[in-house]
């Protein structure tokens, strides 16, 4: 087991100017389950090619533990992958798939078996060693790419969006039982997923790419609770947070009839008197009259235990308000509210440089 | 909702409905079927016309040219011209050689076209696209234009008159169409199983006959076959490489057949000579039909 260490690692595409992985400046803990998320292109799958070893490394270096493995061929560098698409040889059997490796390391026929034993034991595949790929379904194929991983007992797990083919209960499913898998196990993973519910549950830390830049890594409460800029702020959390452009002027910011007060912290950090206030949609207190933002109710979407509004501000945000309210709140479609945030849960953001103001 | 609709009870279509898209008949393509069943009528045609020539006498041959055979029917000896063909044009020696030949130079080519291939799609050489597109240009010389250029050559060596000259030839000729053939399957691999086994530990050498051969086997069977075809009805080579009886292939053989049965109006026994000859490609083809469409339109879709 060992920690990764990424150190100014970049990345550049054949024909693209721009890097797709741009001085990447991270380290993973030994054990720890980091995980790697952002929208498509951002250079997570690139990141984490280039741990494994599928990928060259343009400028900087990788470490796992104390060894640069920047320029070693993968099978070097005692690193376990799990694809998306799971990448099963097809023409073996399920032993042989989680057996390959240790038939090429030539591990004894004996240890071998006992180990692929051990292996579809913990994930429940006993049943399944002499079938072909193509006689399982989609959530025991996931399983033999993880067994073929986990039978090697490596230092580093690397997964490649490996829940993405699996429908959506599945997923849910086998989210913790990875998780809880890894923790059991013990070793480093770094997991790649453009799913934001998955990296929030799933890691003990999360790191936000977007255009092949690091925009801040942090538990999954961090980033929810103290997003550094607005691209996190809009990324993470679901529905995302609302974006509300403000002006301050002296102490306090206005926004629509509504002032939020300042922070002696915040009003210097400001470079301009432009601001976004980040209003998660369960920081709104909706009212039929009041102090606040005058909406009208969009669209109510009903969840049973939770109620999601879209209200129209007019000539403060072109986009619908998010709003959530308990479940089965009498709130109709058409209806006037009163929207005001809730001071304490606000995040304020400047708005020349997107970044999130000091509280 | 019913859901007690008691098991049993339903008739499925005899023929499920096809899409709406698929039915009605277009003019356009009304004509293509009416093209298309003509060609194939002409050809059952024919075949029907080779395979009942084969038991007819030469007179019944021109008289009748589509009734079914009698005369050697009723003489009760109906396969006398298969039996005169096999005894007089040296088929039986023939026969032998050809299905030596054909089937070791096909199993070389292949052998020697898949790791090309593999090498030319797979491992990122530098060139290689290059490389693909000399093979694909080397498909398109005939090789009649370099019949004699090649003759001279084989002379050279000493290499005419000799079936190992003649395999030697076979095998340069079928390498370009074989090496594209399988250029294209190995590029419809997937590239993760390559990094699944890189990552598991597996040599470039390891990975090519461990994961992709036993994937590509469709692919090899394909070329296998289609080679296979193509040198047992190749005549015009063997007819300029080979001019000594003992060594003829069956093509080769006929052609000589052919003077000869000509001057005696043995049309009978040279048809059958020519069914002897042209049956057993058919036959294969018949069995394996699916199995070679299905290499040919390898990469065509996604």
């Amino acid at each position: 087991m060992a920690s990764v260490t990424f150190t100014g690692t970049t990345r550049f595409y054949a024909g693209n100017p721009v890097p797709a992985v741009d001085g990447l400046d991270l380290e993973v803990a030994d054990g720890e389950f980091l995980v790697l998320v952002g929208p498509s292109g951002c250079g997570k799958s690139t990141t984490l090619r280039m741990l494994a070893g599928l990928e060259g490394v343009d400028d900087g270096t990788i470490h796992i533990g104390d060894r640069d493995v920047t320029d070693l061929p993968p099978k070097e560098r005692d690193i376990a992958m799990v694809f998306q698409n799971y990448a099963l040889y097809p023409h073996m059997t399920v032993a042989e798939n989680i057996g390959f490796h240790l038939k090429i390391a030539k591990v004894a026929k004996t240890d071998r078996e006992a180990k692929v034993r051990d292996a579809a034991e913990l994930l429940g595949l006993t049943d399944y060693l002499d079938r072909k790929p193509a006689k399982l379904s989609g959530g025991q194929r996931q399983r033999v790419a993880m067994g073929r991983a986990i039978v090697r007992s490596p230092q580093v797990f690397c997964m490649d969006e490996p829940l993405s083919n699996l429908d959506a209960k599945l997923r849910v499913q086998t989210r913790t039982q990875i998780a809880s898998l890894q923790r059991r196990l013990g070793v480093t993973t770094i997991y790649v997923t453009h799913d934001q519910v998955e990296a929030m549950t799933m890691g003990d830390r999360v790191a936000v790419l977007k255009d092949g830049v690091l925009q801040q890594c942090d538990t999954p409460i961090g980033l929810f609770s103290k997003p550094a800029n607005l691209f996190v702020a809009g990324f993470i959390g679901s529905p995302a947070m609302n974006l509300v452009p403000a002006r301050a002027s002296g102490e306090s910011a206005a926004v629509g009839g509504v002032t939020v007060p300042l922070t002696p912290a915040q009003r210097a950090g400001l470079t301009g008197d432009d601001l976004v206030l980040g209003v998660r949609p369960e920081a709104w207190r909706v009212s039929g009259a009041g102090p606040g933002l005058s909406a009208v109710v969009e669209v109510v979407e009903e969840l049973g235990s939770d109620q999601y509004l879209y209200c129209v501000v007019d000539g403060v945000v072109s986009e619908p308000i998010a709003v959530r309210t308990p479940g089965m709140s009498p709130w109709q479609r058409g209806e006037k509210v009163v929207l005001a945030p809730v001071a304490e849960s606000l995040h304020v953001f400047d708005k020349g440089t997107g970044e999130r103001l000091p509280d | 909702m019913t859901t007690t609709a008691p098991a049993g009870k339903r008739t499925p279509p005899r023929k499920p409905k096809p899409a709406p898209t698929a039915r009605g008949l277009s003019p356009l393509r009304a004509l293509g079927m009416a093209v298309v069943w003509l060609f194939t009528a002409l050809n059952v045609l024919v075949l029907y016309w080779l395979v009942a020539a084969a038991f007819k006498t030469p007179i019944e041959i021109f008289t009748k040219p589509f009734a079914l055979p009698r005369t050697w029917f009723e003489r009760g000896q109906p396969f006398r011209n298969l039996l005169y063909a096999w005894d007089n044009a040296g088929f039986g020696r023939a026969f032998l050689i050809t299905v030596v030949l054909v089937a070791v130079a096909s199993v070389v080519i292949v052998l020697l076209a898949a790791p090309a291939a593999y090498a030319l799609t797979r491992l990122g050489v530098r060139g290689s696209g290059g490389l693909t597109n000399l093979f694909a240009i080397g498909m398109g010389i005939p090789f009649q234009t370099v019949v004699i250029p090649l003759f001279i050559g084989m002379a050279e060596f000493d290499l005419t008159n000799d079936l190992f000259g003649l395999f030697l030839i076979y095998v340069a000729l079928s390498l370009p169409f074989t090496v594209f053939l399988l250029t294209g399957f190995f590029r419809s691999l997937p590239d993760e199983l390559e990094e699944a086994a890189a990552i598991d530990g597996a040599s470039p050498s390891r990975t090519f006959f461990t994961i992709m051969l036993p994937l590509a086997r469709g692919g090899l069977i394909t070329a296998l076959i289609l080679n296979a075809i193509g040198l047992w009805n190749e005549t015009l080579l063997s007819i300029v490489f080979l001019n000594e009886n003992a060594n003829f292939t069956l093509a080769r053989a006929l052609f000589a057949f052919n003077s000869a049965a000509s001057y005696q109006s043995e049309y009978g026994g040279l048809v059958a000579g020519v069914a002897i000859v042209v049956l057993p490609m058919l036959v294969l083809y018949l069995l394996l039909a699916r199995r070679i469409i299905t290499g040919l339109t390898l990469g065509a879709g996604k």
